[in-house]
């Protein structure tokens, strides 16, 4: 019995488990804030030094609002194409066609999501936070972190896709072999 | 998509088939390749053929190699 194959109720377990976490992401990056402005409660950011806290800024514009929200939106929207992108893959290996083009592509997509989102989102924050910090006048840090593991992850899936090129081509050489 | 390689070989396995009186699946199980695969030969959709493929399906009908492929005029 092979331990480590990855079977129909594995592909199942991942995609239930991927659609969670885009809706988890979906909540914790947008939901709160967005209710913390639907309440009238002050806008929160994040400073950095000496720890991570967050700072309750009063009298935030709604310009203001919306800049804190546009990073955290687009890497919402960016995880779910993620997300979906990692269904298709695994639909397409489950259906035993993996060296193909298209396959290739999801994983280049899914790579560069890996590399551009996560720092998107932190770089983006971070300039959001000092445009609002400028004009509020708060004594707050503003944090950018460079998500180094995330980095990696977006490396290594670029690097399976280039295995998966190579494999597109041996599926090609025996394509037609009887 | 890889270059299609032009060749000129044609697959004669129906006509051994028809002689003999043996359907293709019939083939395909004695040789142990699949259907689908012999389909393939038979079409002449095939690009290659294993030496091992090749020596089952001259057992199975009783042939040789130059009774199962010619190659045909340009």
């Amino acid at each position: 019995m092979d331990i480590f194959r990855f079977d129909r109720s594995d592909r199942i377990g991942t995609e239930v488990t991927l659609g969670l976490v885009w809706v988890m992401a979906a909540v914790s990056l947008l939901m709160e804030p967005v209710s913390r402005w639907v309440r009238g409660l002050p806008l929160l950011i994040e400073s950095g030094d000496p720890i991570a806290v967050q700072v309750p800024v009063d009298g935030a514009t709604t310009s203001e609002r919306v800049i804190m929200l546009a990073a955290p939106t687009l890497a919402v929207v960016f995880l779910g194409v993620g997300a979906w992108m990692t269904v298709r893959l695994l639909r397409g290996i489950a259906a035993g066609n993996p060296f193909v083009r298209s396959q290739i592509r999801r994983l280049r997509v899914i790579a560069v999501l890996l590399i551009v989102v996560p720092s998107g989102l932190s770089l983006g924050t971070f300039v959001a936070t000092t445009v609002v910090q400028d004009r509020l006048g708060e004594d707050v840090n503003a944090m950018f972190t460079l998500p180094v593991p995330w980095l990696l992850a977006g490396l290594l899936t670029a690097a399976v896709a280039q295995a998966f090129v190579t494999g597109a081509s041996l599926r090609d050489d025996v394509e037609g072999l009887v | 998509m890889p270059v299609e390689e032009p060749h000129r070989v044609r697959c004669h396995v129906d006509d051994l088939l028809e002689r003999r009186g043996m359907t293709l699946a019939a083939l395909a199980e004695q040789v142990g390749v699949t259907v689908a695969n012999l389909s393939v030969l038979k079409n002449d959709r095939a690009r290659a053929i294993r030496f091992s493929t090749l020596t089952a399906i001259c057992d199975a009908l009783s042939c040789s190699p130059g009774d199962l492929f010619s190659v045909v005029d340009p």
